[in-house]
């Protein structure tokens, strides 16, 4: 009998958070490596809801690691050729209504992309999340996720990891992040951002996991910015390749006023 | 990304402006300005691209009301024509088109053209176009050569300008010289970036030398601004 309660006990435990096979900083890592690729293209559909009104943007983008990419919209008529380059810890936009490229930066870097509820900053920010996050791994949780295979898009209980991610360096955004990790494929399916005060920022879910190749990626992401009112962003993404060549000079400022 | 040989690129934009004006004595008139502008893209092989940019005003009003000041209504302004020809190393541009110099998002005293433009203004489109030719030469991913020539004018009284530009750590840095022919010339220093995080800074220094039988005969105004901005 007293076995029993001893093995109980020890299954109890085993099913607590403290006995995780896995750490916060190795599905970090596998995030990583499944959302990153040596290069990528996407052609994505942004749709920005703010109260009543709906707008819809085209992009293309290229993708360079973690830390280089270009994005170029092709639509509405009003944004058409406004592209951005990021390299690093640099990004520069080019209008073409004036010929100009901007550098963005300071202050710039937090205010609204394209009208959205993503930040010049969110886009600037790399994957590279460990060099600025402790990152520890505090439950799992079941979580409605969209699949998508073929023309079909299904939703499945998935039994996510969930990571808290605290900041243990001084100049970041978000002082705090949650990620909901799917625990299978390594998804990320949601991430909630905080301030410093605790206060929640942003609020991203990501689903329509498609298996391309031998990983797994979301074709569809919102996000919301809870200090913009009635404000929400879905990005869909279209199509997508990894690991293609990509000519170097794509991530040039000489590419953006082609 | 993609292009074809002889791709075509058509867009444009309709823009309605009404305005009534109210009298007391009941003679109200009432006015409907459009502006109908297009942009063709023709290109012409992997190459060479050919731009225009036509935009037409038209005014309709209930009375025959003087407008001083107002220009350009009922006729067709060719606002942008030019051909450009790239390389993988350099590109060149001829004809009517914008040269916009500067990284500051209204004054940028380093822009003969343009030294006041508001970067993010639905009415950047009308903005002064130069005839001139210029060549762009990239340098790295974010350096690069600019230089321009205005043309219709004979080589000592044109205007001719030259900029380098490149990039230190979070810095864009970019100098420029000037030479307006009997106008002076101007020597520019452009910097933009972020000192820490959440603190950028933008600076634009010039010097400007006039030509001693001017009005006013020398003439040195250099400005610079700076924009710190932060946020806990």
């Amino acid at each position: 009998m007293k076995n029993k309660v001893i093995l109980a006990l020890l299954v109890i435990w085993c099913l607590g958070s403290g006995a995780y096979a896995i750490t916060g900083e190795e599905i970090v890592n596998k995030v990583d490596a499944n959302m990153t690729s040596k290069t990528s293209y996407s052609e994505s559909r942004m749709v920005i809801t703010v109260d009543n009104d709906v707008r819809e943007k085209m992009m293309i983008s290229y993708d360079k690691g973690t830390d280089t990419g270009y994005a170029e919209f092709l639509t509405p008529v009003r944004d058409k050729g406004v592209k951005y380059l990021k390299i690093k810890d640099n990004m520069w936009m080019y209008l073409p209504s004036v010929d100009k490229v901007i550098k963005i930066s300071g202050a710039m870097l937090r205010q609204s992309m394209m009208g959205s509820d993503f930040s010049y900053e969110d886009a600037l920010e790399s994957a590279k999340l460990l060099e600025k996050y402790t990152a520890t791994l505090i439950s799992t949780e079941v979580l409605p996720v969209s699949f998508r295979t073929q023309d079909k898009i299904e939703i499945k209980a998935r039994l996510c990891y969930v990571v808290d991610l605290t900041a243990k360096v001084k100049d970041v955004t978000y002082y705090r992040r949650v990620i909901y990790v799917d625990r299978e494929y390594f998804v990320p399916v949601k991430e909630d951002l905080f301030a410093l005060s605790g206060k929640k920022l942003k609020e991203m879910t990501m689903g329509e996991i498609k298996r391309i190749g031998s990983r797994h990626y979301p074709m569809y992401m919102t996000m919301r910015n809870l200090l913009r009112a009635n404000s929400n962003t879905e990005l869909f993404v279209t199509k997508t390749e990894f690991d293609i060549p990509v000519d170097p000079k794509v991530f040039t400022q000489g590419n953006l006023t082609k | 990304m993609i292009t074809s040989a002889y791709a075509l690129d058509i867009g444009g934009s309709y823009e309605n402006d009404m305005l009534a004006l109210m009298k007391k004595d009941g003679n109200n008139a009432f006015g409907d300005l459009n502006c109908l502008r297009i942009k063709l893209d023709w290109g012409l092989g992997d190459n060479l691209t050919v731009h225009v940019e036509p935009r037409y005003y038209f005014l309709s009003k209930s009375q025959d009301i003087a407008l001083p000041g107002a220009s350009e209504l009922d006729t067709l302004v060719w606002d942008r024509v030019y051909a450009k020809y790239r390389t993988d190393r350099w590109s060149l541009t001829a004809g009517k088109q914008r040269i916009a110099w500067g990284t500051g998002y209204i004054w940028n005293p380093v822009d003969i053209f343009n030294p006041m433009v508001l970067s993010f203004a639905v009415r950047d489109e009308d903005k002064t176009n130069v005839e001139s030719l210029r060549v762009e030469i990239p340098v790295g991913e974010a350096g690069g050569i600019d230089a321009f020539v205005l043309t219709g004018k004979p080589w000592e009284q044109t205007g001719r300008g030259l900029r380098v530009k490149g990039t230190k750590g979070l810095f864009d840095i970019a100098l420029s010289y000037v030479d307006q022919g009997t106008l002076g010339h101007q020597i520019g220093l452009e910097t933009a970036g972020d000192i820490v995080k959440d603190v950028g800074a933008r600076g634009r220094s010039h010097s400007r030398q006039g030509p001693p039988a001017t009005i006013i005969p020398r003439r040195r105004p250099a400005g610079i601004t700076r924009l710190i901005t932060g946020s806990a």
